[in-house]
Parts: structure tokens; sequence; C-alpha cells
């Protein structure tokens, strides 16, 4: 089971309206790279690792990222929340406002929405941990890629922690997969 | 001007992550990193990393929590490769002790932080006390 705690794992105060990146960061909620897709890629691939270590990690790595998504959902709602319907028309948010008014719903930075497809799950465990070692490494370019759209330091601290947090959890799925390998898991 | 990391300058460069050995490096400043273990942190922006800016005491207190939680996950999953690692352990226990103290002296004064709070038996109900972590404070 989960239990919440009442704050973000890096604070997130964002001063500055900017729907421009607000409309780029959601892929990082609802995007094939996201914090979305990797906690329940990681959660879901947990029941099939063959022994306590491979357990424990998926299930660390991968509520670890839930708290991740949280603040990628905090970073969106704070620069989007004070935006009228005509501004988000603007920035080619008029669509998303059509739909969700300014709700949260995770979908890339083009529009399209989260799919299951994004688990990637294939029940062997050496072929899970290289995808989540690519899902990693993916989600710190993302990250790069997203710290290079916007000069507001409110917004590239906690991407920039984030990026860090990937390089971390690239780190250890490296390191369970050697020791799977050596072991001769398949 | 030369915004970007060079990763040719870095020290970690060729040398195989997996045989440096990972000494954690202080709460504080690994919680600024977002990386607590100084032989797998790889900056990108030369600015890195940011200092913390708390827009009031509320929010310094609740960095102390942040700082000390954030030293529990990343020795839990450290461990959970190496779970021989004592001094590891002894260290991941200190944390824990020190969370426990900066979560009380945060709920006290501000509300509980999870729902097996000490701070609960309160009217009206302490849960609702805001701010709700998304809402800049
Ligand atoms: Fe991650």
């Amino acid at each position: 089971m989960w239990k919440y705690v009442k704050m973000l794992q890096y604070p997130v105060n964002i001063k500055n309206k900017d729907l421009q990146m607000a409309k780029y960061l959601v892929t990082q909620y609802g995007g094939s790279n996201g914090e979305l897709a990797a906690a329940l890629r990681y959660l879901n691939q947990r029941y099939t690792m063959p022994d306590e270590k491979g357990k424990a990690l998926l299930t660390d790595i991968g509520t670890e990222e839930l708290a991740h998504l949280e603040i990628i959902a905090a970073m969106v709602y704070q620069l989007m929340k004070d935006a009228t319907p005509q501004e988000l028309r603007a920035v080619g948010l008029g669509g998303h406002y059509a739909e969700h008014a300014k709700a949260l719903y995770p979908t890339d930075a083009n529009g399209f929405p989260f799919t299951v497809t994004y688990f990637a799950t294939t029940g062997d465990p050496l072929a899970d941990l290289q995808e989540d070692m690519a899902a990693e490494q993916k989600a710190r370019a993302v990250y790069e890629n997203l710290i290079n759209l916007t000069n507001d330091p409110d917004v590239i601290a906690p991407l920039s922690f984030l990026r860090q947090r990937e390089i971390i959890h690239f780190q250890r799925f490296k390191e369970l997969f050697e020791y799977y390998k050596a072991k001769g898991y398949k | 001007m030369n915004l970007y990391y060079n990763p040719l300058q870095s020290s970690l460069t060729n040398i195989p992550i997996s045989n440096q050995k990972q000494m954690p490096i202080d709460s504080q400043t690994g919680f600024i990193r977002g990386n607590l273990f100084a032989n797998l942190y790889e900056p990108y922006l030369r600015s890195e990393p940011f200092p913390l800016k708390p827009i009031n005491q509320r929010e310094s207190l609740l960095n102390k929590v942040r700082e000390y939680d954030f030293a529990l996950v990343e020795l839990d999953l450290f461990l959970d490769n190496h779970p021989n690692d004592q001094e590891k352990i002894q260290l991941y226990n200190q944390y824990l002790k020190q969370s426990k103290q900066a979560r009380q002296e945060y709920e006290q004064r501000y509300g509980p932080l999870s729902l097996n709070s000490d701070w609960l038996n309160t009217y009206p109900w302490g849960w609702l006390t805001p701010p709700w972590p998304w809402e800049v404070s």
C-alpha cells in the first residue's frame, strides 16, 4: 500500500506564469519518457523480478517516480493557474482548455494523450532492466531539452533536481542488471 | 558564455562507475544536488546546484524534512543493491532519527504531514491545514 506525505520531494515555487513552458513540461507528466510512464512501468514490472533485490528496487524507484509526477504536476499547475482562456488559446492550448479547462491532463508536449504502451514490460528481467536503463537516459535527455527551453530559475532548479534523479536511477538499474547477468538470470 | 557542463572535463569519464567507492556526501549538499553520491554527480549547467531559497519559515523547516528524507531515499536505493554495507545501514538509521526530529518540529507548528502524525488529535481536523503541496506557499 502507499501512504501520502503532504509535501513535495523538492520545493516548487514558480512566480511567473509561462504557458508555453507548461505546454512543453507536461510531457514529463504524460509523455512516453515522463514520470507517470516511469512510475507505472516499474511498479508493473516488479511482480516478475526474480529476487528480493529486484522486487525492492523496482518498488522503491517506482514509488519515487510517483513523487516526481507530483513535482511536475505542481509545476504545470503553477505555470498556468493564472491564465485566461484567450492566453491559453494564444499558445495553442485552446484545445486543452476546451476539453479540460485548467485541469491537468497527461499528454506529451504535442498534446498526444498518455497510453499504457509506455509501460513496456516483457517479463524477462534482463530485457526489462535494459528498458528501464534506456528510459532513465531518455528522461534525462528530455529534462536537458526542457532546461534549454527556459531561463526561469524557479523552473530550472526542480528540473535539474529531477535530472539528477534519472542519473541515480540509471546507475541503480545498471547495477542490478549486471548482478542479474552475472547470476545467469534470464 | 559557456553555460553547459563539459563532460570531457568530468573526472568520471572512462572510469567504470561501478568500480568506484560510492561515498555519500552531506545531506544538505546532496539534497540541493539531487544526488547524494559525489562520484555519480554530473551537473548539466555550470550554475548547478541551485541553493534553496525558502520563501518563509514554514518552507525552511520543511526543507529540513525534505533533506533528511532525501538522504533516506538515496541510501535505500543504494542498499537495495548492496545490502551488506553496514556503514550505509548505520547512516540510514541516523538520518531516520533526524528525519523524525525535523518532522516533529515542523508538525507542531504547521500541522500534520501524514496521517500517522503525532499531531492529529486536534479540533477541527488538522489534516485540512493548508497549504497543499502544489500550492505556492
Ligand atoms: Fe527515474
